[in-house]
């Protein structure tokens, strides 16, 4: 199968033709190759706030938390639902299986992280809520979420977000559930890229939990915050043929792009079947 | 200031201070006049390893671990290079307040290929290591080039508990873990 992931610059969009175009360019990229899913990163509904920005009050300085959190609960569920439409018309477009990445909305009177898998047919498959959520978004009044029952499909695909990537424990949880590939959609507020600490969230997991990871990341700056990182397609170091676990990423931390790459699903299913059990049997969370 | 230094063999090296972790390469001669007071030892010879605790030798066959030991009022975990594929080992010790991994056995680089990196990474711990070179797997925080390798020098390396607890309240990892979704699964394999 072919797997493409998108590298989008999260920067404010003054207005929504220009986002529209950008998000058409990247996926007749991925349309142009055949790929079978596409992945973008995370908070790819918040630029869409640069539109109606112009008419938001502005104080010096940094934004204040409450203020944005109130911004957000009240604007953000508008630009998710414009995104939302969207993502669903271009994927159904395109006719690719979709990880349109996250954005922010309100779930049962909660402002909510979330991330979407749409089908090329363009219906909603799975909403899944970040989990492992960063202080500063609890500063804008964002909960955490819990894993969703993910609705099954013909590639055992599923999602997290971002910082859910940082815990062992997602991976497993999403591997006992069927997962071969997940979807991570990241905005990480790095304003300078290091490997080494990228190499702490997908690319890690999949080391020990032996399944395909999708990276979508996003780029630019969003709220005060520098973003960096590579979109990227990764498996255990041993389904490589140089042993990096790296099977497809962006040259650069920065900017836009697309990376696409074959995988294996065979190749991976019987490397998942020669792994060993844990040597003190089934695991459940002992604290 | 907690500090280690890595030996090329087992012989004992006199000039090395009685406050320091010693990691060596080789069997010991047990009967030499080892300085039982020394903070650490760990000695590899294939399958089996040595140590000193409470002024005398332990023997531990590879079978044993992984093990929680308490030394000198602080917890170690010690592994076998097999038990890195398993985070859930790791979780467990550093749950436990274990503050230093140690591996016992071949493998484990200094970077981030390595299975002990990310166990240091993601429990936000220490490790010492040998492959392929000596010196200290550290949290990316806790070292400015952000590798999270700090190479020995003269065969020597130092650090600071408190950097560590620096890190975990800048960064809190722990902290955003989330015991109460963990324990709605369980798993047999990874």
């Amino acid at each position: 199968m072919r797997i493409a992931a998108a590298q989008f610059s999260l920067d404010a969009v003054p207005e929504p033709s220009l986002w529209h175009k950008r998000l058409h360019a990247i996926f007749q990229s991925a349309a142009q190759a055949r790929a079978d899913i596409l992945v973008f990163p995370e908070d790819m509904s918040l630029p869409l706030l640069g539109i109606i920005a112009r008419w938001l009050p502005r104080s010096p300085g940094p934004p204040d938390p409450s203020q944005t959190a109130l911004a957000l609960a009240t604007l953000a569920p508008i630009a998710y639902d414009h995104w939302q439409r969207v993502m669903q018309d271009m994927a159904r477009h395109f006719a690719i299986i979709t990880v349109a990445g996250s954005g922010l909305t309100v779930r049962n009177q909660r402002l909510v992280n979330q991330a979407l898998i749409i089908s090329d047919q363009g219906h909603i498959m799975a909403e899944q809520p970040k989990m492992h959520l960063f202080a500063f978004e609890q500063d804008w009044g964002v909960t955490a979420g819990s894993l969703v029952n993910q609705t099954a499909n013909s590639w055992s695909l599923y999602t997290v977000v971002c910082n859910d990537a940082t815990y062992f424990e997602t991976f497993r949880m999403l591997r006992h559930r069927g997962a071969d590939l997940i979807a991570v959609p990241i905005a990480d507020p790095e304003p300078h890229y290091s490997e080494h600490k990228a190499r702490r969230g997908t690319w890690a997991r999949v080391q020990e939990t032996p399944v395909c990871g999708i990276v979508g990341a996003g780029t630019g700056s969003l709220f005060g915050f520098t973003l960096s990182g590579k979109a990227g397609i990764y498996l255990p170091a041993a389904l490589t043929p140089d042993h990096t676990g790296i099977v497809a990423e962006s040259s650069s931390a920065y900017g836009e792009g697309i990376v696409m790459a074959d995988v294996d699903l065979d190749a991976l299913h019987e490397y998942q079947k020669s792994q060993p059990k844990l040597p003190k049997g089934p695991w459940q969370h002992p604290f | 200031m907690p500090h280690a230094y890595f030996l090329d063999t087992a012989l004992y090296e006199p000039l090395i201070p009685s406050d320091a972790w010693i990691m060596g390469r080789g069997c010991p001669d047990i009967s030499a006049p080892w300085p039982l007071e020394q903070r650490g030892l760990f000695i590899e010879d294939d399958q089996q390893m040595f140590w000193i605790k409470d002024d005398t030798w332990r023997h531990e066959p590879m079978t044993n671990l992984p093990l929680l030991v308490e030394w000198h009022q602080q917890s170690v975990a010690l592994m076998a290079e097999s038990h890195l594929q398993f985070p859930e080992i790791s979780r467990y010790f550093a749950h436990h307040g274990a503050m230093l991994f140690l591996v016992v056995g071949e493998a484990p680089r200094a970077d981030y290929r390595s299975g002990l990196w990310r166990e240091v990474q993601q429990n936000q711990v220490v490790a010492l290591t040998w492959w392929p070179h000596p010196g200290l797997l550290v949290p990316c925080e806790m070292d400015p080039t952000t590798t999270g390798f700090i190479p020995a020098v003269s065969s020597h390396v130092q650090w600071e508990w408190s950097q560590v607890f620096e890190v975990r309240e800048r960064y809190p990892l722990w902290q955003r873990r989330r015991p109460d979704l963990y324990r709605t699964h369980w798993w047999i394999a990874p």
